[in-house]
Order: structure tokens, then sequence, then C-alpha cells
């Protein structure tokens, strides 16, 4: 298979624009589309990984100097999905292809079903864990500081394995299933989930990446186009995301996970 | 907290820096290598280090973007050992063991040592 540099980068500006419009993230829309081109899914999977580094770095400086990532909860995180993420790629090295195809489609649905579902949790006191892991802080909205504290991270560390699994076997960033996780068990707010979601999923990337580059998959000729444009496109997807109604952003975020889990699907059956 | 400086702003600082660094020499790379195909079926070395050491055998257009991808690979990285330091200068022993122990997964990973092949 053979790609040209500007498709290459056409590719991560497209997934870029779009992954940041519609909260997908932009490696879950790569791996389609590159799977689309003829690339073989574990490469495909191997290589879109590795964006989900620069793209987490990228969004999460502003993030950090607004102060709503919790550095803390993000360290204590990061201790379960970078031993998820390693597990989960390895386990995508050696499977056969058509079972990723199905993992995919399934779990960008159950993302897409469990989302709908959950609900923020805010009010709540701290467990003795929390406490002792000082998962808390503050942060100013609407010219008022507004305070909040952290609780069941007992459970909430744990469940982040499963999501850092996923990541690590889709090479995807699986941000909404950490973001819920956080609002709905540890019962942060929902900007401090976002941001503390999108500083994480760059570790687990990195996790996942070093088991990527051991099997030989990762191109940095092919990464580097493809993390030049994603860089671009999801700037400017969160510049027009502030610009349109949460109705049209929700519209373009499910229509296109319908597409690509159709997509997967098919693919998934046509390699069996 | 009794020392003053900003985690946040720090990491914040941090992550911009390396982002752009890896970004420009990508960008000087694949100039350079004036967008010629990016062929999936030729040898791949299988470590950062021998991206590099392989992109420097073969010119500076592959030295240059193995460099940055490397360079925004290790970022989250870069990231846990400054933190690391922070919460040793402000004394927060449960962060200090935390981090440790993120700092020791990671580096083992980068080096290849977690592996079930």
């Amino acid at each position: 298979m053979v790609l040209n540099i500007v498709t290459l980068v056409a590719i991560g500006l497209g997934a870029g624009f779009l992954g940041s419009l519609s909260g997908l993230g932009g490696a879950s829309i790569i791996t389609p589309i590159l799977v689309g081109l003829g690339v073989p899914v574990k490469t495909a999977i191997a290589n879109s990984v590795v964006t989900i580094v620069a793209t987490s770095a990228g969004s999460s400086a502003s993030y950090l100097r607004d102060h709503y990532t919790n550095i803390r909860a993000a360290m204590y995180l990061e201790l379960f999905t970078i031993m998820g993420g390693i597990i989960g790629a390895s386990i995508a090295v050696l499977v056969p292809s058509w079972i990723l195809y199905f993992f995919f489609a399934f779990f960008l649905l159950a993302s897409l079903l469990i989302i709908e579902k959950i609900k923020p949790k805010e009010e709540g006191s701290m467990d003795k864990l929390t406490a002792i892991l000082k998962i808390h802080g503050r942060y100013w909205e609407n010219g008022r500081l507004r305070e909040y504290v952290g609780r069941n991270t007992a459970i909430g560390g744990p469940l982040m394995i499963i999501a850092g699994l996923a990541a690590g076997a889709l090479g995807i960033g699986a941000g909404a299933f950490k973001t819920a996780i956080m609002e709905g068990v540890i019962g942060l707010p929902v900007k401090v989930s976002t941001a503390t979601s999108n500083f994480i999923i760059g570790m687990t990337g990195l996790a996942a990446a070093t088991v990527y580059v051991k099997t030989g998959l990762v191109d940095p000729f092919i990464v580097g186009p493809l993390i030049l444009g994603t860089s671009i496109g999801s700037i400017t997807g969160s510049r027009i995301l502030g610009k349109i109604s949460d109705k049209k952003a929700k519209m373009v975020s499910v229509a296109l996970t319908l597409y690509i889990i159709m997509q997967m699907l098919i693919k998934g059956v046509q390699a069996i | 907290m009794n020392v003053k400086y900003d985690l946040e702003k720090i990491i914040s600082l941090l992550l911009i820096s390396c982002v752009s660094a890896g970004l420009i020499l990508i960008v000087a790379g694949l100039t350079l290598s004036g967008g010629k195909v990016a062929n999936s079926e030729e040898y791949i070395p299988s470590s950062m280090s021998d991206w590099v050491a392989h992109g420097v055998s073969n010119g500076a257009p592959r030295a240059l973007v193995s460099l940055g991808v490397t360079f925004i690979l290790l970022t989250p990285f870069l990231r846990t050992a400054l933190s690391l330091v922070w919460f040793i200068l402000n004394k927060d022993r449960v962060y200090i063991v935390i981090t440790g122990a993120v700092a020791i997964v990671l580096l083992l990973a980068i080096f290849g040592f977690i592996s079930i092949f």
C-alpha cells in the first residue's frame, strides 16, 4: 500500500476537524479512513495511535492554563490507563484482524449508548481514598470560583483499565468513555472531566504506541503527515465548535459514529 | 503547597514547546523530501531510537521526520518526569509514589522491556 504524503496530510486535516467537532477524536476517524483506502487494520491502528499524543498535548495546553485540568486526578487515573493501553495494544497485535473491526464497531456503539445514559453527579462527599489522593480543585467559571470534590476513586481508577484497554486495542483516545467515568463515577464537573480526559488520552496513547512501535508497524513517514494534518484540523474544528449549536454538533457526532460503525462491520464481515 | 511555581502553567508551556518543535521538524523533513510517497512496505525500524538512527543513515528528510515524531511521542513522558520533580519539591509523598510508578512503567515500555512477544 502506497500513500502519498499530501493524501496523508489531507486525511489528518479532515479527521482532526471532524474529530474535534464531533468529540469523537481524530484517531477514531483516521483508522476507518485508512482502512477504507486499503491499509491493513493493524497498521491503521498502530499509526493513528501516535497522532493522539499530538492532539492531546495541543488541546491540553489551553485547558491547563485555565486550570480545568486536574493533574492529580490525571496522574492517578493514568496509572490504570497505561496498563490498559499496553495490554490492549498487545491483544490487538495478537488477535485476527476481523475481531478488531467488530470490536471497533461495538465499542463506538457502546460509547454512544452509555454516554447518553450517564448523568453527571456533582454532589456528594469525599471518601477516604479520594481524600488521600487529594482529588479536588477549583476553577473559574463565568466570573465566579467553583470548587469541586471527587469521590469513588477506588472504583473509578480500575474502571479506567477498561478505557485504556479499548484505547490501546483500537488506537483511539476513548475520550468520551473516560469523560463518562470521571463525570458519572468520580463526580468531577463536566469541564474538569473533559479537560482531564483530554490530558490522559495522550499518556494512554504513548503507552499503547510503545507496543505498536515494537512490531514495526509504525512508520514515521506515515505518522508525520497525519500529525501535521490532525494538529491543524483539530484547532480549526474546535474554533468552529464554539460557533455552531450543540444540536448540530451532536448530529454530526451521531451521523459520523453510525457511518463508522457500518463501515467497520462491513470490513469485518469481509475479513472473516 | 509551598513551592510557588504553578505546575499547570509549566506543563502547558512544556506541551506547547514540544509539539511545536516536533511539528517544525516534521514540516522541515516533509518539505525536504519533496512530498515523495510514504511507502509503508519498506523496512521500518521497531524502536524510536532505531527510527532516528535509520533516518540519519537515510538522509535528512527521514531523520528530521523521525526526530519530530519521536519528540512528540515522548511529550507525555517528559511531563510525567516534570511532574515528578514538582511533587518531590513539594514533598507530596502520595504523588511521588504514583507519578514515580507511572514514570517507571513508561520507561520500561519505551525501552521495550514490557512485551509479550
